[in-house]
């Protein structure tokens, strides 16, 4: 027994635990305990040594990197940094058990699900015989509420969807009752309203347990509402440990009271900002700051302040209008003055409403939207190719000026509008005109111009810069016919204009972090001096603190170049930040569309209702430690 | 027999994917190093060889390696040092041109295959399989005997029969690099094909293209040596490092280091080009280069 002058035996002590690189230590000397039962949230930005602490509890670490220090499980089972490989190969599994993040890639392609499930009972002989492993199998699927668990067991991995595979994954884990189960990133691969099933599943079955948890994640919401207590890790050391609330209401250290300025979307700056760790570390908002500001969200900019108070007007037109009647709001667009946006739902799935209708000629009109694939390999031989439907009919516009936001899950057609709007793909039906020019049929050649008014910003800043090119060539890409000299000098201007210096431009790519890389992709999309700006998850892949960075600098441009900005994005929180105007998007349709805050604050779709109480809000969490 | 039909070679992929910079840089100069070899011996033998690598020497066959001629003489007595010198000529012009065939003709294909998905793909591709299945070596008999066997005929034919390899390569590397951001990027800032297959897909294929092309070059050598062998690549007397291991097979229980002079000659030659291509692949990407 590992004695400890604790009453209670940890289920999880780590001790001095260091992880050396051959070039650098990672981890440095961390230490902490779990208590039986005790759930308990791991969160930091990536590189903060989050993942490599519990590769290294279980022993998992690869093997260019070193650990050093201590780890004991209860229950006598020596010091796991040191402990052989079938030691550990006895506790994985058993005594302890980790859920990765793609549930994909962890669960095996060619085995069907329940027999995996059974796999890690016969495999630690905790069952008597392989049929009862299969039944017992059956039985934890039903656990993790999967419909039709015995239909389930027999199925494949791919056959299943993102958050059931992970639901599988969790059968795995606690088939065995371990003692301690590690989570890393469980849930960010996953749509929200899912998330939040998953995660109140993970809570619900750690509790009736009695299951210690260590949940790692960047995303402190998600802590918020998993775990009672939070380890907040930063460069390799554990910088804050407290309870959700204490760490959440009243940081302790600067890095955490940056982290959550950061995390909460809701709070801004006068000028309309967000907070971002380079801010926030010379003016810390304090915790009464942080309350105030969060009971009254409007106090940012005046034009929040008139969504505010369009909201209110909303909320009271909408308690007695009828629901098909478009409620009356506020915010006025500056090109059409005196027009407000109507805050609309659909009602019947077939009806056709056009959404944020506007008088006159709109900067982008899109009318009887349709998308349809044909599925490969589907059907019969000779028949027709089973159709699979990306967008049914979309009906909307944008204003000159308007930020726009589409927020749907995966699936819903958002990449595929935005697909449609940048003309990188053909609609099967209906129409776009972007300041006059339809895209719909429209030849390469005739788009010549509508090339340089839209530009696009990605998702994955890695996979959207060429590797291959200097950073010069590629913010000059969109540039024709323009000098040498001049294309420099426009690049290096362009560079500036998102806060990088110019010598930067002959360096790759893959020198430059994430948040720098989004930077680059944004100059690019920027030089040709556009009119629209579709970002399309353009933060979605960044760090929490650069998140905000990167918001902001849209922002700024945005307001700079008087753009249009298209902003399609899974998570609400960004939108709402970014943009005045929203569509959700459900299976290929848009089921609601209004003022951003509107439509937040009263959602008149269920879809939208699901869609905003399943986002965890660091604010609401905040507000309910408060009361 | 060596095998002399080029398969449609895989790519090697290398489990390290990113080797220290040491071993990465001793790549590339080993390489060099031994492709300087074989060009200086082209080179050299233009100008010298020690004797006439034609000329027969009735009283001096099968001599052991000594003092006057340093790696020994033949059956007919030919010199074996002059006829492997001046051998490098033809296998470096063979393995270059025949590669270079098959690259240029391959590498394009691929390349349109790749950026056209749909029916223009399926049609080129088809194409390609049918040409794929047709041996090079078949390829190379029916080019002898149509416009005479000689070293060039040779060439061409293993640069044709090699370049649908080089076109499915190339193929799957545009795949992968169109469904990238950057391309969209590309194309959203309104490129035209030319210049994202150029700009963007050519540079991000290069890497498996080069590493086809060193083992291309290595086939190509054999494949010449083959053909040598059944009188439809180069003709005698033109030494050939190919046609000179063949010889030597009749006198293996006689003068068993015959063979072996040509083996190590091609070893290197072969050797000197998957090292130079490996190097060159991480020398010309920018995420290998060490940070400086």
């Amino acid at each position: 027994m590992t004695t400890t002058d604790a009453p209670i035996e940890p289920t999880l002590s780590v001790r001095n635990l260091t992880v050396n690189s051959a070039y650098a230590e990672l981890l440095h000397g961390i230490s902490f305990d779990i208590a039986p039962g005790e759930r308990v949230g791991l969160i930091g930005e990536s590189g903060s040594g989050k993942s490599l602490t519990a590769t290294s509890v279980m022993g998992l670490l690869p093997e260019t990197l070193a650990a050093n220090g201590e780890i004991h499980l209860a229950g006598g089972h020596g010091d796991l940094v040191h402990a052989s490989e079938s030691t550990l190969s006895q506790l994985r599994g058993n005594t302890m058990a980790m859920v990765f993040q793609e549930p994909m890639t962890a669960l095996n392609p060619l085995m069907k699900v329940g027999a995996q499930v059974a796999e890690i009972m016969t495999q630690h002989r905790t069952v008597p015989s392989g049929q009862t492993a299969a039944a017992r199998a059956v039985e934890l699927l039903a656990q993790v509420k999967l419909p039709n668990p015995a239909e389930a067991a027999l199925a494949f991995p791919h056959q299943l969807s993102g958050g059931q595979r992970q639901r599988v994954m969790l059968a795995m884990a606690m088939a065995n009752d371990p003692q301690l189960l590690l989570c890393d990133e469980p849930t960010t691969a996953l749509d929200v309203t899912v998330q939040a099933e998953v995660l109140r599943l993970i809570e619900g079955l750690v509790t009736e347990r009695g299951t210690s948890l260590l949940f790692i994640t960047h995303d402190i919401g998600v802590v918020a509402e998993v775990c009672e207590r939070v380890l907040v890790m930063y460069k390799g050391d554990i910088v804050e440990d407290g309870t959700v609330e204490q760490v959440i209401t009243n940081p302790q250290h600067p890095y955490t009271k940056a982290l959550i300025a950061a995390s909460n979307l809701s709070v801004v700056d006068e000028r309309g900002r967000l907070h971002t760790i380079a801010t926030s570390a010379i003016t810390l908002p304090t915790a009464a700051e942080l309350a105030a500001a969060l009971e009254e969200p409007a106090v940012g900019s005046p034009a929040a302040a008139a969504a505010g108070a369009a909201g209110a007007v909303a909320d009271v037109a909408s308690a007695d209008a009828a629901a098909a009647e478009p409620a009356v709001a506020a915010p006025a667009i500056a090109s059409t003055p005196g027009f407000v946006i109507p805050h609309q739902r659909r009602t019947d799935p077939d009806e056709r409403i056009i959404f944020n209708e506007i008088p006159g000629e709109p900067l982008i009109r899109v009318r009887e939207l349709t998308r349809q694939y044909k599925r490969r390999g589907g059907g019969k031989l000779f028949g027709k190719p089973p159709v699979v439907h990306g967008l049914r009919g979309l009906d909307f516009d944008v204003a000159k000026g308007q930020r726009f936001g589409i927020v749907g899950e995966s699936g819903s057609g958002k990449s595929t509008l935005m697909r449609l709007m940048c003309a990188l793909d053909e609609p099967t039906g209906g129409s776009i005109t972007v300041s006059g020019q339809e895209l719909a049929g429209a030849k390469e050649r005739e788009l010549r111009d509508f090339r340089s008014q839209v530009q696009i910003v990605f998702q994955d800043p890695m996979g959207s810069l060429d590797p291959r090119m200097k950073v010069e060539q590629i913010v000059a890409e969109p540039l024709r016919g323009v000098s040498r000299e001049e294309s420099r000098e426009r690049v290096i201007a362009q560079l500036e204009s998102v806060g990088l210096d110019a010598d930067v431009m002959h360096r790759h790519p893959h020198q430059f972090s994430g948040g720098q890389r989004q930077r680059i992709s944004i100059a690019r999309a920027l030089i040709t001096r556009p009119r629209v700006l579709v970002a399309d998850e353009a933060v979605s892949a960044l760090d929490v603190s650069v998140r905000a960075q990167v918001l902001n600098l849209l922002s700024d441009l945005v307001d700079e170049y008087a753009l249009t900005l298209l902003f399609v994005s899974h998570d609400l929180g960004v939108i709402r930040h970014a943009c005045d105007t929203v569509a959700v998007l459900s299976d290929g349709r848009i089921v609601e569309c209004g003022p951003t805050d509107d439509v937040y604050d009263n959602p008149l779709h269920p879809y939208t209702q699901k869609l905003v109480s399943a986002t965890p809000s660091i604010s609401e969490l905040a507000g309910r430690a408060r009361s | 027999m060596t095998t002399t039909t080029p398969a449609p070679a895989a790519p090697r992929l290398r489990k390290n994917a990113i080797p220290s910079g040491k071993r990465r840089n001793g790549n590339l100069v080993v390489g060099i190093i031994l492709i300087g070899l074989v060009v200086f011996a082209a080179v050299l033998s233009a100008f010298w060889t020690p004797f006439d690598p034609e000329g027969v020497f009735p009283g001096e066959l099968l001599l052991p390696p000594g003092a006057e001629h340093l790696l020994g003489t033949d059956n007919f007595g030919r010199d074996v040092l002059s006829s492997i010198l001046r051998g490098a000529q033809i296998s470096l012009i063979v393995g270059i041109v025949a590669v270079g065939i098959a690259a240029i003709l391959g590498v394009p294909f691929g390349i349109v295959a790749g950026m056209n998905p749909g029916r223009l793909d399926q049609f080129m591709m088809r194409g390609n399989d049918i040409l794929l299945a047709f041996p090079a070596l078949l390829l190379a008999i029916i080019f002898g005997a149509v416009f005479g066997a000689n070293t060039t005929t040779a060439m061409v034919a293993l640069g044709i029969g090699s370049a649908p390899s080089f076109a499915s390569i190339a193929r799957s590397g545009t795949q992968q690099v169109m469904s990238r951001e950057y391309v969209q990027a590309s194309k959203a800032s309104g490129k035209n094909g030319w210049f994202v297959g150029v700009k963007h897909v050519l540079p991000n294929i290069s890497g498996i293209l080069i590493v086809q092309a060193s083992v291309s070059f290595g086939i190509a050598v054999l494949a010449e040596a083959a053909l040598s062998y059944l009188g439809l690549g180069t003709t005698p007397p033109t030494p050939s490092w190919g046609r000179m291991l063949q010889d030597a097979q009749g006198y293996l229980y006689v003068q068993p280091l015959l063979v072996v002079w040509p083996g190590i000659a091609i070893a290197i030659a072969v050797l000197g080009f998957n090292l130079l291509g490996d190097g060159l692949r991480d020398r010309l990407d920018p995420r290998m280069q060490v940070k400086r």
